[in-house]
């Protein structure tokens, strides 16, 4: 709620309105892209008869085009953007995808606990047997139950 | 119908002590995520469906199954306890729940929340299996073009009932189908929107999506929003006689409360879009509009719980309606189970009960157990599902998102597939923040492929002319059907 809407409202307000025409703007300049560019480069121009592999990417790119315009002219329904809720969600994403890199490298049994100190002391945890068994307990349950009971690997 | 031997050896196969564990297990689980605010059902199902892959097609799913039922009541617990619902359809339960339990009758309100929410699941269980064979039949005789013309029909439906805007919910239905064109193409087998990875080849992962949009993406929003507060005390319990349970004459006064709500929750169980929050809602009014007298609504009225508890689990059973009877899932639950079922390799639809009646049956079977496991399990455990309310966020969210990553890791075969999960997520939040309905986009991205196979037959079967749907009828009206739904909802709003 752009700081500007709530779950509980009814009716759209101005902060709304904005957000939808930008993301409104944003379809549009994405189908723009994927009709002039994307598909092009990403599917093939060949094939036969009525559906083509470019036939269903075109129709999709035209809607959401057409669908993008109307939100950009018309913006209609809520919108829940809470701007800090919103950074500090992607920060989180971000420290997943670290962890998930991490993983690559030097696998889940090492990574797993690192991740979990992360993120419980972004939650502020500091009661030691919840610290546990999130760092602790949880990597290593999973371990239990895929390595040494479905018998299958982990990163 | 299929035949009775494959009926029977349906519900055999269900009836047996290794597939009682798994819905035992589910239901025990369903009803513990349930009771922990912020997790709830959908999300434990999409972190459990990549862990079932090893296992058959049927305990898999009946642990899925499990675990929805089991949520559905579960969620009633913490709106009862702590006035805090731990599922969204629980909301409503929170009016007389609470103020119920506020007067020192917590487990008197928790207890008619299970005993309706069992009546209410057990008679959309009964309607599903009574009403999905026949509607498959019909099914089954529809060709392409009709195929073509529902599934275009559904997806208005679909994107104009969920979410607050239709052009919103379009919007998510075309990015959803464009999302599945991300494979071989069907007819030419030539790669499309792979960027050079090969792992695009066979579509981008079902059970990646459906986690990465469901659960990561809730998780990190609830982990963002988390203030450190702890979850509120739970209310006492009072020793006063008739304050921890419900007796059969409080049961049986709420009987016509409980049937009610069950209609309408299998009713709007049944269309696409339509959830058991609105459901439950619905009941709610309804059942306060014909309230007889007696305690107030809102001041612990049995029947309030009666009428939420009752149609929100009606829901669940009627939500298998249209994914077994036309292969249409009616909610993000539904639309889960398909990606459980392609993980077995099993297209959902009205084929099954040509092809693999046992199985479906089975899986009724399996619902009908998961009914009476419920009332068990819940009636044992309610004392330690009112303590897991207490578990803090710090454990609960790192927790989920861990299983989420070796789960999806399980079954994309890699961390391309984990990559995907959290890209995923990401995509889900942003288009959450912007109001497009991510649920849409999930339930349109499950059927891309099948409609793409159906719209290039019936192009072929029309040779791309329009005026050629006058030879068939029923795709014509589903096709005025589907417009007029996108007209109706444009102009309600």
């Amino acid at each position: 709620m752009s700081e500007a809407s709530s779950g509980s409202r009814q009716a759209p307000g101005p902060g709304d309105r904005a957000l939808t025409r930008g993301a409104g703007f944003a379809v549009l300049a994405f189908a723009a892209v994927l009709w002039v560019w994307i598909i092009p480069w990403q599917v093939d121009a060949s094939g036969t008869g009525w559906m083509r592999p470019r036939t269903l990417p075109l129709i999709c790119a035209a809607g959401l085009g057409i669908g993008g315009a109307l939100l950009a002219v018309v913006p209609a329904g809520l919108t829940d953007l809470r701007p800090r809720a919103h950074l500090k969600a992607a920060g989180l994403l971000v420290i997943a995808a670290v962890a998930v890199w991490a993983m690559a490298r030097w696998g889940f049994l090492w990574v797993a606990p690192v991740l979990a100190a992360a993120l419980v002391a972004i939650l502020r945890e500091r009661r030691p047997l919840w610290i546990a068994a999130t760092v602790i307990g949880v990597p290593g349950a999973i371990w239990l139950a895929v390595v040494e009971l479905l018998g299958r690997s982990l990163p | 119908m299929p035949p009775l031997d494959s009926v029977l050896a349906g519900f055999a196969d269900a009836f047996t002590l290794f597939n009682l564990l798994f819905v035992v297990a589910g239901v025990a689980m369903g009803q513990l995520v349930g009771a922990i605010p912020g997790i709830g059902p959908v999300m434990a199902m999409a972190i459990a469906i990549p862990f079932t892959f090893t296992l058959d097609t049927l305990p898999a799913v009946s642990f899925l199954v499990g675990i929805m039922k089991g949520g559905l009541f579960g969620g009633a617990i913490p709106a009862v306890l702590i006035n805090t619902p731990g599922t969204p359809d629980a909301a409503a339960t929170t009016f007389d729940g609470h103020p119920l339990a506020a007067k020192g009758k917590p487990l008197k309100a928790t207890k008619m929340a299970l005993y309706s929410s069992v009546t209410g699941d057990a008679f959309s269980d009964m309607v599903l299996i009574l009403a999905s064979a026949p509607i498959a039949v019909i099914a089954l005789k529809l060709g392409p073009v009709e195929v073509c013309a529902l599934m275009i029909f559904a997806f208005a439906v679909i994107a104009g009932l969920v979410g607050d805007s239709l052009i919103k919910g379009l919007i998510a239905a075309l990015l959803g189908l464009l999302l599945a064109t991300v494979q071989l193409d069907p007819e030419q087998a030539t790669p499309r929107f792979d960027f050079g990875y090969f792992q695009l080849y066979d579509g981008v992962n079902l059970v990646a999506v459906a986690v990465g949009m469901l659960a990561v993406a809730e998780i990190v929003r609830r982990m963002a929003e988390h203030d450190g507060r702890p979850q509120p005390a739970a209310v006492p319990q009072s020793e006063e006689p008739g304050a921890r349970g419900v007796s059969w004459r409080e049961y049986w006064g709420c009987r016509w409360t409980m049937l009610r709500g069950a209609l309408i929750g299998t009713g709007l169980g049944a269309l696409p879009g339509l959830g058991s929050t609105a459901a439950a809602f619905m009941s709610y009014a309804s059942a306060k509009r014909g309230d007889p007298g007696g305690v107030p609504f809102g001041e612990g009225n049995l029947r309030g719980i009666a009428a939420t508890e009752s149609a929100n689990s009606a829901v669940m059973g009627a939500n298998l309606i249209p994914l077994l009877g036309i292969g249409i899932p009616g909610s993000v639950s539904a639309a889960l189970l398909i990606s459980a079922f392609v993980i077995h390799g099993i297209q959902p639809g009205p084929l099954m009960f040509r092809t693999q009646p046992e199985l479906v049956y089975g899986i009724f079977g399996a619902m009908l157990m998961a009914n009476l496991c419920n009332l068990i399990v819940g009636q044992l455990s309610l004392r330690a599902w009112s303590a897991a309310v207490k578990a803090p966020a710090s454990f609960i969210f790192p927790a989920a998102l861990i299983f989420c990553i070796a789960g999806v890791y399980l079954s994309s075969g890699g961390l391309f597939g984990v990559s995907i999960m959290l890209i995923a997520a990401a995509v889900s939040l942003t288009l959450t923040a912007v109001g497009i309905p991510v649920i849409v986009l999930l339930i349109t991205f499950f059927l891309g492929r099948r409609f793409e196979t159906s719209l290039s037959q019936a192009l072929t079967i029309l040779d791309g002319d329009p005026r050629a749907l006058t030879a068939h009828p029923v795709a014509l009206i589903l096709l005025v059907g589907a417009l007029a739904t996108g007209v109706w909802m444009a102009r309600r709003r």
